[in-house]
């Protein structure tokens, strides 16, 4: 009785572990692709350094452990024309005139690539176990957050808007349309 | 005796209570064992604006598995080389160091207008010709929360991390292309394009 009890703890762990390597198998062997159509156009580009530092110290834990990265983020903003129609347009063909009303300006993207995040210091109290990768890929995420969140105060969008109207004035010059107001929904 | 089956019967208790509170979760929230490190606050500097003029059509996404094995700094030497040796085993499959990474990528591609001057554009009448320049990829990007460690056996220091992340940058990149990002973008660049000059009074586009 106890021999087949073990057996079958045995058996379902064998069981539990092969599961989980070829789920893991077949994701690296099956790509996840999409492709999304898109109508954007970008008319600013921030780029921005950042300080993402942590101190990990606690009245129960006997030593402690600080970390500080210095990242680098490429920010860029700018309209998203997927809803523009010739409704948010106004012509009149005869004074060559014409109102665009564009969509507001949003954050496109936010690009913060690997190499350039450096860990610039690091330490850790002899008791302690160094910082794992994972806890330096959560603080990393959570200096990605910070960004994010800070973006209204850095100007971005009003910048973004102010590059649109200039863009969109010297294309519709170009086009022939002598009197153009562009205007921000 | 009867002392005896009370300690017992004290001790079951508490190790009762002590496992329940910490299935719940209470015992890391009063250790603050549980929770997560927090960054302190600091300010983003803007070190650069740059006006830019991307038109941006289509957008590639996918996920990727990076497996990658390494030797550990206890074989990672002569004692290991001999090992390896015996065992006729590599120096990875001896210290078993593996860090498994699942990274969500997205490439955006499509037309960096900013060279466009007065004759990109040539008009008749309501038909509108425009030159474009070639698509091309516009941003590659996998960011931090993009990244989700699987598995980390072993110590695995930030250069290592980085080297292996910026390996699933261009593993990503070169997939985007295989899947023919540049004429997807070119084709619904053009689409989209054609909608917005007709939003102007042009009946006929042409690129």
């Amino acid at each position: 009785m106890k021999k087949s009890i073990l057996l079958a703890v045995i058996g379902m762990t064998l069981l539990s572990s092969c599961t989980k390597q070829v789920s893991l198998k077949e994701k690296m062997d099956t790509k996840a692709q999409e492709l999304t159509e898109m109508a954007e156009l970008g008319t600013v580009e921030y780029t921005i350094t950042k300080i993402v530092k942590a101190e990990d110290i606690a009245w129960y834990k006997i030593g402690d452990r600080k970390i500080l990265f210095s990242c680098k983020a490429v920010l860029k903003a700018g309209i998203d024309l997927s809803e523009f129609s010739s409704q948010n347009v106004e012509i009149d063909e005869e004074t060559k005139s014409i109102k665009v009303t564009l969509p507001p300006a949003k954050l496109l993207s936010l690009n913060m690539p690997p190499e350039e995040t450096k860990l610039a210091y690091q330490k850790v109290s002899i008791l302690r176990d160094d910082f794992s990768a994972e806890e330096r890929a959560k603080l990393l995420k959570q200096g990605e957050e910070a960004i994010i969140a800070e973006v209204p105060k850095l100007g971005i969008l009003k910048e973004s808007e102010k590059n649109a109207s200039d863009f969109f004035k010297a294309m519709l010059s170009q086009m022939g349309f002598s009197t153009i107001k562009i205007e921000f929904k | 005796m009867k002392t005896l089956i009370k300690l017992i019967l004290f001790i079951a208790i508490i190790a009762v209570g002590g496992y329940f509170c910490w299935q719940k979760g209470w015992l890391n929230q009063f250790l603050g064992t549980g929770s997560e490190l927090k960054i302190d606050q600091t300010a983003s500097i803007v070190e650069e604006v740059k006006k830019i003029s991307e038109f941006t059509s289509v957008k590639f996404y996918e996920e990727l598995v990076i497996d990658e094995k390494k030797a550990s700094k206890w074989v990672d030497n002569k004692a290991g080389n001999l090992l390896s040796k015996l065992t006729g085993k590599d120096k990875k499959e001896i210290s078993n160091d593996e860090l498994v990474i699942i990274a969500k990528g997205t490439v955006r591609a499509g037309f960096d207008l900013s060279a466009i001057t007065d004759s990109s554009f040539s008009i008749h009448g309501d038909t509108i010709r425009m030159v474009l320049p070639q698509a091309k990829i516009l941003d590659v990007i996998i960011n931090p929360s993009d990244f989700e460690i699987y598995e980390e056996d072993g110590e695995w220091s930030h250069e290592q991390v980085v080297a292996i992340e910026s390996k699933a940058t261009k593993q990503l990149e070169q997939d985007a292309l295989e899947y023919g990002i540049l004429e997807k973008a070119t084709t619904t660049g053009k689409q989209k394009l054609t909608s917005l000059f007709k939003s102007f009074g042009y009946n006929v586009v042409e690129f």
